[in-house]
């Protein structure tokens, strides 16, 4: 195994993988400009940031031309992935700040400022070292267009605004410098610097710790965000001096949750957000502009309203730091990912974890939703809301879930005991609705399905488990979808079967004083529904890094700074099943039941069972 | 002396705990295996406490005739922990020949693996222990020992191929019960744990189960990995087929069979050693695996007994020994530590204060032939919260 790993490394890699809409295929791959060493010894996770630039941003996001949907639906909220992840947001107010773009009226050089049809062009944004690249998304070139490098530190993150005018591109650094600039601008010049750039905590003003997450504000065209390794999120206006001067009280309790608005109106940042005492590994804005979550090095997952700046509800991992998070399109769910190995989806509605995706054998650095995935029609007419979402792991793969809610809603509780089995998230009966998919189940998972199990089943019949059940004894409180609107700050009345931890966090104190963050203690791993994926493969031969879904692909990149577009299915030649025009998905109808969205984990100890 | 410490005490300023002591260990020609593994152990509280206690009570300096490698490392212990200055360097100078003396193996000036050695020091140490708690009652009834070395578990051995993973630091091989449960010293109640070796005869379908002792866990790796997989695979079921029959005692005769082994009871202090020197057929020796190999800060145990002991404990890293070099018979060892939430980079007498963000540089290489040869191998976590005390067992009960 050890002699071929340098092969082996290259050799399980693939080059496409198939899901029930059909065939992904890689198309492209983007990657650092052949004449940049690479640099090994300097890694820094690649991230992606997927830019559509209008040629006039002038019209209002909200009326895009309709045949574009699968690019511009996410500004419709129905649905939206990780580019609603703060990387896009509204641009509903049009401010001023325009003129900031000082090459805009340059003559524009190469092909790369000439709009598509529909007049907008695509980019991909992505990370390497000490530079952040511009490369162009339909263009079959491996090596960017541009390349922007920064002296003094690597950069981290970055976000795009679409439609947002002037400075529309974010980056932040290791040092904790952050930059806003006009993408367009970049690609019009060619020097290797950023030209016409804002910088914001110089010198480390306010925060001298890496800034591992940069987001705009939805909403505001003028507002963003950085989030930083000591727990602290900052609020700019884009259009203001960086000031250095602050004007910050000092943090009492490290470990508590402030706000504190600047005294001076002259000061930018104009509000800093004291998270807890430790890292902030990612920030996420919720698509209707409503929420705002953090993840971070003490595992938590923090939801707060953002008007009224206040911590809602949030949860902890089951152990270790959380690296990633994204909203739902319709901003009900937020996916985490962490040093635990698993996906957690968290439902704002329940202020509880949901379920868990387990399949990462290392670290999941990377995670979202597809926005462009449409729901397969449903064979019996109920209307299961079903997400689709993929995470990226330190594993080197790519895992795409499928999750329903209403599976959850449609069992109800009491049913969910039986006799059988002593775990509730096990116990429920086996339904003829619902099949044992194996033929989805990659077979590298077989290894990993252990230890979530109950080790004693008192009936000893193989399979007894019925491993595509729905979950049992989970009972949201309604089960009609809830708009963005639902209960929140209020505890829901969920708890019967879920007593500790998952249900209202906020508020809870932990009475065993790990954190005394007042948010839940982590959760016991037989009370989470697990949650098995559809598909998982080895994409790149490093460690993944992010994920973004767009409308005719899937990005990956890796901490070697690929970045790889996965074509998605184009037609009825690469899917089996035939796919509905745009990639829309259909359900996998060699199946004489329908597609269990929610399957719970087929754990090979089902066959053996000991007593 | 001293140079490097005020250096470091410099760094540390105002952070610097009160009382504590940072010191080097002096390397008398390729003991850094000892050093590496000594650090580790040092800022192992609740071992250094009892280490200590144990010390107060013994003649200062113990008798030639008399000396064990437990008193030699109480001495070693108390000699840091009472230094007026805070930092310097120490030479183990007694321990090291002690050690010496005790084992062979330690012996040569060959480089010696930092496994081994732990392995054997909490074997010596258990058993010193025991020793003398039994010289002043010997009415009591013996007990069978069979510690003191590698007892490579040769049941486990030949039944299981790849679940090589418990190198036995079994004290005892209990059968199953209370007896094994009752820790006979402080050694073992700070290390030890117990697995549970399950094996299902899949022709008369009985269970045999046999519990297991252990004092550190190894386990098998994979490229671009977490601890957490490691573990996972720990407890994978196998099936017995072939030429690796099961056999079982009610059909009397080789059958094929599962098994799987899993944690019983979670020890207060996980060792865990990564199985990074593989022995490679074609090669005829030993290779270094330079596996990236994930190991998270906090850690709680995946392939646990549910409603066994500490099945969902929560666990902390606070020390870890790093191989360095790209072979397995040459290198140096070096050791993280994390005292009073600060981390440490321990590498003979040097003693620096790192940040907790570098120790993800100790996970390993995604290529085989890498500049960054400095990879995690032995993980020493602490139990920060027992038992998932707080949740009810048996939730579905209730509706």
């Amino acid at each position: 195994m050890a002699s071929n790993q340098q092969q082996g490394t290259q050799a399980g890699v693939r080059t496409h993988f198939k899901t029930p809409e059909g065939r992904f295929k890689v198309g492209r791959e983007k990657s650092h400009p052949s004449g940049v060493m690479h640099h090994s010894h300097n890694r820094t996770p690649t991230k992606i940031t997927y830019v559509i630039l209008k040629e006039q941003p002038r019209t209002p996001a909200g009326t895009p031309n309709p045949s574009k949907s699968s690019t511009v639906s996410r500004f419709l909220g129905s649905n939206g992935t990780k580019q609603s992840n703060g990387r896009f947001g509204h641009s509903r107010t049009s401010s001023s700040g325009g003129e900031k773009t000082p090459r805009r009226g340059a003559p524009e050089i190469l092909d790369v400022a000439l709009p598509d049809e529909g007049g907008e062009k695509t980019y991909v944004v992505y990370n390497i070292a000490d530079g952040v690249f511009v490369a162009d998304y339909k263009s079959l070139e491996k090596e960017p267009v541009k390349g922007i490098f920064f002296n003094n530190a690597p950069p981290l993150c970055h976000a795009f605004r679409e439609g947002g005018t002037g400075h529309d591109l974010l980056i932040g650094l290791a040092s904790g410098d952050v930059y806003a600039c006009s993408l367009r601008a970049q690609v019009a010049d060619s020097g290797r610097k950023l030209t016409g750039s804002s910088h914001f905590n110089k010198e480390g003003a306010v925060s001298s710790t890496r800034c591992y997450g940069v987001a705009w504000v939805p909403g505001r065209d003028d507002h963003f965000v950085s989030a930083h390794a000591d727990g602290n999120i900052f609020l700019y206006d884009k259009n203001k001096e960086g000031s250095s001067d602050v004007t910050f009280p000092p943090i009492r309790d490290t470990a508590a949750f402030s706000v504190a608005h600047a005294r001076s109106s002259k000061s930018n940042p104009i509000a800093r957000w004291h998270i807890s005492g430790s890292a902030i590994n990612d920030v996420a804005f919720s698509p209707d502009g409503n929420y705002l979550a953090t993840v971070g090095r003490d595992g938590c997952l923090r939801i707060f309203d953002w008007q009224r700046e206040a911590l809602l509800c949030g949860c902890k991992s089951y152990y270790g730091s959380l690296l990633c998070c994204a909203w739902s399109g319709d901003s009900k769910y937020v996916l985490t990912g962490g040093e635990d190995d698993l996906v957690s989806l968290f439902s704002l509605e329940q202020q509880a974890v949901v379920a868990w995706g387990e399949g990462h054998t290392s670290y999941v650095s990377g995670v979202a939703f597809d926005s462009h995935w449409s729901q397969p029609p449903s064979e019996e007419g109920h209307e299961a809301v079903t997400y689709r979402f993929g995470s990226v792991g330190q594993d080197t793969q790519l895992l795409l879930w499928d999750f329903a809610m209403e599976e959850f809603a449609s069992v109800p509780r009491g049913i969910a005991t039986t006799p059988l089995a002593n775990s509730q998230t096990l116990s429920h009966p086996p339904t003829p609705t619902a099949p044992i998919h194996t033929a989805n189940k990659p077979p590298n998972l077989a290894a990993l399905n252990t230890g979530f199990q109950p080790d004693v089943n008192k009936h000893p019949t193989p399979r007894s488990e019925g491993p595509a059940t729905p979950l049992g004894g989970y009972t949201p409180q309604g089960n009609t979808p809830h708009g963005a609107n639902a209960q929140l700050g209020a505890s829901t009345p969920l708890g019967v079967n879920t007593p500790h931890g998952v249900t209202s966090p906020y508020g809870v104190n932990s009475s065993h004083g790990v954190n005394g963050h007042g948010l839940a203690p982590p959760v016991s791993r037989k009370e989470v529904p697990k949650l098995a994926p559809i598909m998982a493969h080895k994409v790149h031969a490093e460690p993944l890094s992010d994920i973004v879904f767009v409308g005719d692909a899937l990005l990956t990149s890796c901490h070697e700074g690929v970045v790889k577009i996965w074509q998605r299915p184009s037609g009825a030649a690469d899917s089996e099943a035939g796919a509905a025009p745009g990639g829309a998905a259909t359900p996998s109808s060699t199946d004489s039941t329908p597609v269990a969205p929610v399957r719970l984990r087929e754990s090979e100890e089902s066959t053996m069972s000991f007593g | 002396m001293g140079g490097s410490g005020s250096k470091l005490e410099k760094a540390l300023g105002e952070a610097f705990p009160e009382g504590e002591h940072y010191f080097g260990l002096e390397n008398f020609g390729n003991t850094c295996y000892c050093n590496s593994v000594l650090q580790a152990l040092y800022f192992c509280a609740p071992f250094r406490e009892k280490l200590l206690k144990y010390a107060a009570k013994i003649p200062k300096p113990v008798p030639e005739p008399d000396e064990t490698l437990l008193s030699s490392l109480a001495d070693l212990f108390s000699q840091i922990s009472t230094q007026k200055k805070k930092t310097g360097v120490i030479a183990p100078k007694r321990f090291v020949q002690r050690l010496k003396k005790q084992n062979e193996l330690f012996r040569s000036y060959m480089h010696q693996d930092a496994h081994e050695f732990l392995n054997f020091l909490l074997n010596e140490l258990a058993e010193n222990l025991e020793k003398e708690e039994k010289a002043p009652r010997e009415s009591e009834a013996p007990t069978p020992s069979t510690s003191g070395g590698h007892g490579e578990g040769e049941e486990f051995g030949k039944a299981n191929g790849h679940v090589n993973g418990l190198e036995n630091g079994v004290a005892e091989g209990t059968k199953s019960g209370a007896q094994g449960r009752q820790a006979k010293t402080w050694v073992h109640e700070i290390f030890q744990g117990l697995v549970t070796n399950e094996t299902r005869c899949l022709c008369c379908e009985t269970l045999t189960s046999r519990d297991e002792t252990f004092f550190d866990l190894s386990l098998d790796i994979e490229q671009n990995s977490s601890i957490t997989s490691c573990l996972r695979n720990f407890s994978s079921t196998e099936t017995l087929n072939a030429e690796n029959k099961f056999f079982c005692d009610k059909c009397c005769s080789l059958q094929e069979a599962q098994k799987r082994m899993k944690i019983k009871a979670a020890p207060q202090i996980l060792a865990l050693h990564l199985k990074r020197f593989k022995y490679i057929e074609q090669l005829g020796r030993h290779k270094k695996l330079m596996y990236r190999v994930v190991f998270p800060l906090e850690l709680r145990l995946c392939n646990t007994v549910e409603g066994g002991d500490g099945a969902e404990a929560e666990y902390s890293l606070f020390g870890v020994v790093v191989h360095v070099g790209s072979g397995p018979n040459h290198g140096h060892y070096v050791s993280l530590v994390k005292s009073h939430s600060h981390w440490l980079f321990f590498d003979d007498e040097s003693v620096e204060p790192i940040d907790e963000s570098m120790v993800q540089s100790f996970f390993g290489s995604t290529q085989e032939y890498s500049n960054n040869t400095d990879h995690g191998y032995i993980l020493f976590y602490e139990m920060t919260r027992p038992e998932s005390s707080t949740l009810p067992r048996r939730s579905s009960e209730q509706s």
